[in-house]
């Protein structure tokens, strides 16, 4: 072996130390950059040569640039991305909740509770003009401290739409991004080379789609990443990605998936993370406060106006609703509406304050009848109230009674006639929008059950109602609020604390991450010594040959 | 593993961040005072806060009730006071008038102020508070008791006025003025009252009358029939008279069967609205029983509408008339009041029945006999008796209200520290872990500065 391959050996020790000064230097480059992963030169040496029996190595190369990368902790990353995905979603809407259903001195329960003392305070001056003017005013803040909460409410469900709506472009954005780059990654690997800064780019947006949509994805051979929804629905395959489309008709936005020539309805089921969060609260959680608050407003006017309809103004006036009727009186929902699951018996229906009892036994014979049935038997009744069967939105049937005289009031007790199914118990949706006053006159308000200025029975039965079970039977109109305010504090509580958590366990990945991924400018540092000297004794090994040439040379001379 | 820069800076950021929110969090619950603050806050606690809250607000307006409830009997308790005095003052004058062997001129005084102690026996029972008449039961803008010559009326209901002292508890707050003054109240539920107590009044003006020295007499008021019979006007020889026509005059008589007088001094003929005398004959009630005056009056107290023998009084103004035969009557004149077919052959029953009179409002007319000033002092006792025991009644009432205002304003307390307990923040643990977050943030704050200070660049 001749001092011109020494020379040799010398440079691809030079060529190899700048690289990895210059690989250091990148490294240094992107300390702050999101996603990157430290890159890192692998050397390996030029097969040795035989001189004279011995194998002499031939210098020095690098045969990659990898990153440094652990598969399981980028797993674990996506994973947290999308819990803390759907917990972040739900932060926003459940603190306006939490003010909507505000445990403060002013909320609708104090509301309520001013209503009936106002009542109390009538009592004590039956004939007083003030005090009936207070009753009317009280349940006038009362119905519009019940359409403000339901518009609440609407107003949440509206700005998680719109939270949706101005996500959704983004997300396609990225969608298609991922599909971009698995192009380039197919492009780039297939000649052998590795894409290292493409994967960086795609591991952060895969991190982004995995917290908005909650996707699942696996990588393929060919290096290119598959995504879909939990729900099975495809987002991203190789190189092509599919769209969402969000379509908002008046107050509802609903999100499609076009698929080849057919259309997808995605769900909050079909969903995870910050969407899924979003859809759950939109879909299930809000609805069930809304009906919640129907019902307490449902069973509020119900009850002022049975006790309010029968008794009698200073003016000699009676029948007089307080708060305008319910329009509809709807029952929960029933599967099967042919199933003979109710027993047979009687039941009251009191229409503007006539009461008809009606037998229900559709077979002749006491056994049991169904919904259909009892639709039936009430509409031929003839009692001022048409039923009907009519189908929900899940598919259930419900019982719906509508008065035939616009305000009539209609109180319904089935209690008697419960079979297999539940015996039907009403209420009204949107109740607690629509709740408002029909009395306008103080002289109508009835404080007794005879027109004598003194005569407060009916005041003390009215503000007695505060503490009736009037809510199902089983609650307060004040502390089914409290249900309400409490179901909420603890959704907000555990999305709070599932928050934190998801928080911790992402700052614990990501440092997890950076401690193989990262760049630590210490350990560039040294590294950027290591290759300087590297360098230098390359210098060093090219000079020292080259005077070992002139020595050579000069032997000559 | 290595530890990078990011890392650190990263874990720092986390950690300051937790602080910073705790303490925010601490912060607020300092200012406000409240360590509730949302629902998420404490959701078990919500439900016994709202309740209590109910609580309180109900308690502070049982309060309210209560004192106004105080305030009613307290007035009220001046008013029967002072009509007590009235009756003790009204017993002084009788007491004098039987003692004293005074003239004509000192008994019409002595009677007079009777009058007057009646009249503002009147101007008590018509007592308003806030332009609320208290003795009208519900009628509370109706003057209830109306003065109609010498007979009182009530123009309220018996209605007692209640309100709510605690939850499902009522208190009374006035008396019913027909029971308290006049002594009336539905005793059998039927929803007429009965004559059950003393009528003030009534006792009033017997008493004046009973002074001007007219007891025994029987004078026309709105009030009963002598409950003795009935005789036909006589003779001196006690034989019955026959008057010009022919015909025997029936008149009032007392239970000795003396003719009763009328304030002239002269018998009271019963007469046909004609003037024409009467043919009697026996009726019988409804029950079958013979009609005898005292009968008539147990069935048809004033102000009663009874129907008896087939005959149904139209209203209290309707007189009641008996064919002979005790056939209803079948004709009715052109304003409406029945004719009397008179058949004078027949003659005199043998039974005396029962009648009524007319008055010249054809209202009929009923007849009482003042009583004695002797028997009067004593019906004075227990009209006042009947005042004291309805003042004491209140006083209970006056004072249960006191003991269960002391008892709610307790409640109160208790209500409010229940609150307390679940709502507001202790001070003293807030500030103290203010202090404890203020350090742990100092130091956080203290090593993320020094983070950068120690760097390899300073070393190479």
């Amino acid at each position: 072996m001749g001092l011109a391959a020494a020379l040799n050996t010398g440079k691809t020790s030079l060529f190899s130390n700048q690289k990895s000064i210059e690989i250091a230097g990148n490294n240094i480059a992107n300390v702050n950059t999101e996603g990157y992963s430290r890159q890192k030169a692998v050397y390996s040496d030029f097969p040795s040569l035989e001189f004279g029996g011995f194998f002499v190595g031939q210098g020095v190369k690098i045969t990659a640039i990898t990153r440094e990368y652990d598969v399981f902790v980028s797993e674990q990353l996506l994973d947290k991305s999308q819990t803390l995905g759907n917990e972040d979603a739900k932060s926003t809407p459940l603190a306006e909740l939490e003010r909507v259903f505000s445990i403060t001195e002013d909320n609708l329960a104090t509301e309520i509770d001013r209503f009936f003392d106002s009542w109390q305070e009538l009592s004590a001056n039956p004939s007083g003009q003030v005090e009936r003017d207070i009753v009317i005013q009280r349940g006038e803040l009362l119905a519009s401290a019940f359409s403000t909460v339901s518009s609440e409410l609407d107003n949440v469900s509206s700005n998680i739409n719109e939270t949706i709506l101005s996500e959704v472009d983004a997300v396609n954005l990225k969608l298609t991004q991922i599909a971009d780059l698995n192009g380039r990654i197919q492009t780039i690997e297939a000649n052998g080379q590795s894409a290292n800064s493409f994967r960086d780019q795609r591991d952060v947006l895969l991190q982004e789609v995995t917290y908005t949509l909650g996707a699942q994805s696996y990588e393929e051979p060919s290096g290119a990443v598959n995504i879909q929804l939990p729900g099975g629905l495809p987002l991203v395959q190789n190189s092509s990605a599919l769209e969402f489309e969000a379509i908002s008709q008046g107050d509802s936005l609903t999100l499609n998936l076009n698929i080849g020539s057919s259309t997808f309805e995605v769900t909050g089921k079909n969903l995870g993370g910050k969407f899924a969060g979003l859809l759950e609260l939109r879909d299930e959680f809000i609805p069930s406060l809304e009906q919640d608050l129907d019902l307490t407003a449902y069973s509020l006017v119900q009850e002022v106006n049975k006790l309010h309809e029968a008794a009698t103004g200073l003016d000699g006036s009676t029948g007089v609703s307080f708060f305008n009727n319910p329009g509809n009186h709807t029952s929960q929902s029933y599967a099967d509406p042919d199933l003979d699951a109710f027993s047979s018996g009687s039941f009251t229906i009191t229409v503007a304050g006539v009461e008809n009892t009606i037998t229900f036994d559709p077979n002749g014979d006491g056994t049991n009848g169904s919904l259909n049935d009892l639709e039936n038997i009430i509409d031929t009744a003839g009692i001022g109230v048409d039923a009907s069967v009519q189908q929900d939105d899940d598919g259930g049937y419900v019982l719906s009674l509508v008065p035939q005289t616009f305000n009539d009031s209609v109180q319904i007790d089935m209690s008697d006639i419960g079979g297999s199914y539940e015996a039907p118990e009403f209420t009204m949706a949107d109740m607690s929008d629509l709740m408002s006053m029909s009395l306008t006159e103080a002289s109508k308000v009835a404080a007794g059950n005879s027109s004598a200025p003194g005569d407060n029975t009916n005041a003390l039965a009215i503000s007695a109602l505060k503490d009736a079970n009037a809510v199902n039977g089983e609650d307060t109109f004040v502390s089914f609020y409290g249900k309400m305010a409490a179901s909420v504090g603890i959704e907000a509580g555990q999305n709070r604390l599932s928050q934190s958590g998801a928080e911790d366990a992402l700052t614990q990945l990501q440092n997890l991450r950076d401690g193989t991924s990262g760049v630590s400018l210490e350990e560039e540092m040294i590294s950027l010594i290591k290759y300087q000297r590297g360098f230098e004794a390359s210098a060093k090994l090219l000079s020292t040959v080259d005077e070992m040439l002139v020595s050579v040379l000069s032997i000559k001379s | 593993m290595k530890s990078t820069q990011s890392t650190t800076y990263r874990s720092l950021n986390a950690e300051l961040n937790s602080i910073n929110s705790n303490l925010e969090t601490l912060r607020n619950q300092a200012a406000t005072g409240k360590k509730l603050l949302r629902p998420s806050d404490d959701p078990a606690a919500i439900r016994p806060v709202l309740s209590a809250r109910t609580q309180i607000r109900a308690t502070d307006r049982f309060i309210s009730s209560l004192s106004t409830a105080a305030d009613r009997l307290d007035n009220q308790d001046s008013y029967l006071d002072q009509a007590e005095n009235l009756l003790v003052s009204a017993k002084e004058t009788a007491i004098n008038a039987i003692n004293g062997s005074m003239s004509e001129a000192d008994l019409n005084t002595l009677a007079d102020q009777i009058g007057y102690i009646k009249t503002e026996m009147l101007s008590v029972a018509n007592a308003q508070v806030g332009g609320q008449y208290i003795f009208a039961g519900y009628q509370e803008d109706t003057a209830p008791f109306v003065e109609d010559g010498d007979t009182v009326s009530y123009q309220g209901d018996s209605n007692v006025k209640k309100l709510e002292s605690a939850p499902g508890e009522y208190v009374q707050t006035n008396l019913d003025g027909a029971k308290l003054f006049m002594g009336m109240s539905d005793s059998d539920g039927d929803g007429v009252l009965e004559q059950t107590g003393m009528n003030v009044f009534e006792v009033l003006t017997n008493l004046e009358r009973a002074i001007r020295g007219e007891s025994g007499q029987v004078y026309n008021g709105n009030d009963a029939l002598p409950a003795d019979g009935i005789d036909y006007r006589r003779d001196a020889s006690g034989e019955i008279a026959v008057d010009g026509n022919g015909n025997y005059t029936p008149i009032a008589v007392d239970g000795s069967g003396n003719p009763l007088v009328d304030s002239s001094g002269n018998d009271v003929p019963l007469l046909t609205t004609e003037g024409a005398p009467i043919n009697l004959h026996t009726a019988t009630d409804t029950d079958g029983k013979v009609l005898t005056i005292e009968r008539y009056n147990t069935l048809n107290p004033p102000g009663v509408v009874t129907a008896f023998d087939g005959i149904t009084a139209l209203d209290t103004t309707q007189p009641m008339y008996l064919h002979s035969d005790g056939t209803p009557v079948a004709d009715f004149n052109a304003a409406g009041e029945p004719v009397l077919t008179y058949e004078e052959s027949a003659g005199p029953p043998a039974v005396i029945a029962a009648v009524s009179l007319l008055n010249s409002d054809s209202s009929p007319v009923q007849l009482t006999e003042i009583p004695t000033l002797d028997s009067l002092l004593t019906t004075l006792e227990s009209t006042a008796d009947q005042t004291r025991s309805a003042r004491g009644l209140m006083g209970n009432n006056a004072e249960r209200i006191d003991t269960s205002k002391e008892h709610l304003e307790g409640v109160l307390v208790d209500l409010e520290q229940i609150l307390s307990r679940y709502e507001d923040a202790d001070l003293i643990d807030v500030i103290t872990e203010i202090t404890q977050t203020e350090t742990a943030l100092e130091a956080a704050l203290n090593v993320t500065g020094k983070v950068s200070s120690l760097s390899i660049m300073d070393y190479l």
